[in-house]
């Protein structure tokens, strides 16, 4: 996540005066507005957008449903999450917003009295910089962050009773498919509910990689089982995250604060980001060739990968000996070597024991090896070598 | 289940973390929730005299998976609905194989989870005699 809006607003009355110096001669006043501010002001005005007034921008209806229906799957994948914003700002007026990667809004859920008003943007609605300003959708994607503009700090004067906070949303290839905002009216309440909306728009880019990994990635037919096994399991902290989530959002309705929860769900989404990647690169069927691997931190990895499937085999996998070592190999390759070793370690291993794993390096290997734990001595149940660097 | 009781629910599943945030969730919506890590604890449980509504089983677990779980308690007598929740790409053929009333795949959030519990346990109460 990029922050592009971390110091906090500037006076509202400079700001102002600074608007409309800015909309009369063209001149900014750096130290009166953000860096960000002025970047989208300027943009805003080069492409002859009206700080008066919006253009109209708003499609039919049938080309709104036809908008809704090619965003499918990003807006089925948002809903839950814009109506968990809408239930943590409580009676507050407000709007969560999604939008595609060009601005289209697809989606509000809000107030009644804030979406029914007909001056307010509706789903249909483009709100890029160059129709409607510098704004919490348009800024966002044009910044490629998180933004946060506070009353005149949009461009469009309509919009100056709004503050409105935006975040791109990433797809699975982490480039920008949609963005997720927030608009209310009182400033203190965008404070109350910006760390949720950090938080949704995590999640809801680690449900577009989860449903892209479910979908679209076919492992090796020799590790397909276990990849299977291990694909739920990352799915799994997803869930997790999930849930606290919406536990977070329960609990800043009822105005009570929720720092921890939405710690511990992004916590689980940072998780689910790392797993996924190990995942991936596990599933891939390699090029052979050569690469720097962190294998230290690989295996590190892997155990946090493999924590479920050794629970469900009533085993332990422990850290021993870990001596940091860059391997030269194919990083796929070496990911199924590992997976191979670990997971017959854990099926050869009985009920209860222990599988503790050494990364250890000589002149010109690094070797992982796993020590089953039993009444005469440790055994060893597993062993990977892999070429170091240089 | 009499009306004026809140639905009842048993959530087995060995993650903690889920059980917790699970059950949290269902109190908030109305729902008395019980807990149990595994699929044995949740058979003794049943077998002494715990009656939910609903079950919500994982899939996933040490020792025996939800699906054994269900077959056990079915040959056991326990006859209330069950619901699976899991990320198995073939949770269709899982909740067929073992009888299950309803499947919900994972990431999934409480709505569906409360409306999904809702509806088995409204099924499963138009279906008695």
């Amino acid at each position: 996540m990029r922050f592009i809006s971390p110091s906090p607003a500037t006076d509202p009355e400079a700001v102002r005066a600074a608007w409309h110096e800015f909309v009369r001669s063209g001149l900014i006043h750096p130290d009166r507005v953000r860096p960000f501010i002025a970047r989208a002001w300027t943009r805003s005005s080069a492409a002859g957008c009206d700080p008066r007034q919006a253009r109209a921008n708003a499609l039919s209806a049938e080309d709104t449903i036809s908008l809704i229906r090619r965003g499918g799957r990003l807006v089925e994948v948002a809903t839950p999450f814009l109506a968990a914003l809408s239930r943590a700002a409580g009676q507050e007026r407000h709007a969560a917003m999604l939008g595609d990667a060009s601005g289209r809004v697809l989606k509000i859920v809000g107030d009644p009295q804030t979406i029914s008003d007909e001056n307010f943007p509706r789903a249909g609605s483009l709100l890029s910089e160059e129709v409607a300003g510098a704004n919490g959708i348009g800024t966002a994607l044009a910044e490629g962050g998180y933004v946060e503009l506070v009353g005149p700090e949009h461009f469009i004067e309509g919009f100056h009773v709004f503050t409105c906070q935006g975040v791109p949303l990433a797809g699975s290839d982490d480039q920008p498919v949609g963005v997720m905002s927030m608009s209310v009216r009182r400033e203190e309440t965008a404070g109350r509910v910006r760390d949720i909306l950090f938080c949704a728009s995590e999640a809801a880019a680690c449900e577009l990689l989860s449903q892209h990994l479910t979908d679209t990635i076919a492992a090796p037919a020799s590790i397909e089982q276990v990849a299977e096994k291990l694909r739920q399991d990352i799915v799994q902290r997803l869930t997790m995250a999930r849930l606290q989530f919406e536990l977070a959002a329960r609990h800043i309705a009822r105005g009570s604060t929720a720092t921890e929860t939405l710690q511990a769900a992004q916590e689980l989404v940072r998780k689910f980001r790392r797993q996924a990647a190990v995942w991936r690169n596990l599933v891939d069927h390699g090029t052979l060739a050569a690469e720097p691997v962190a294998l230290t931190d690989l295996v590190e990895d892997f155990l946090a990968l493999l924590e479920t499937e050794a629970r469900v085999a009533q085993t332990r996998l422990l850290w021993g000996r870990a001596e940091h070592c860059i391997a030269l190999e194919d990083a796929s390759a070496l990911s199924q070597r590992l997976l191979s070793a670990f997971v017959g370690a854990m099926q050869a291993a009985e009920p209860g024991s222990e599988l503790a794993v050494q990364v250890v390096r000589t002149e010109r290997v690094a070797t992982v090896t796993i020590h089953r734990s039993g009444v005469a001595g440790p055994t060893l149940a597993g062993t990977v070598t892999a070429p170091l660097i240089g | 289940m009499s009306n004026q009781q809140a639905p009842s629910v048993l959530v087995i599943d060995d993650e903690e973390d889920i059980r917790v945030s699970l059950i949290r969730l269902l109190e908030c919506d109305g729902f008395r929730a019980s807990e149990a890590a595994d699929g044995e604890t949740a058979i003794r449980a049943l077998d002494d005299g715990l009656h939910p509504d609903v079950l919500l089983l994982d899939y996933r677990m040490p020792g025996l998976n939800g699906g054994q779980t269900l077959d056990t308690l079915r040959a056991r007598g326990h006859r209330m609905p069950a619901v699976l929740l899991t990320a198995a790409k073939d949770a269709a053929d899982i909740a067929a194989r073992h009888g299950f009333d309803a499947v919900l795949t994972k990431p999934v959030g409480p709505e569906e989870v409360f409306s999904t519990l809702r509806d088995a346990i409204a099924r499963a109460a138009g279906s008695q005699p």
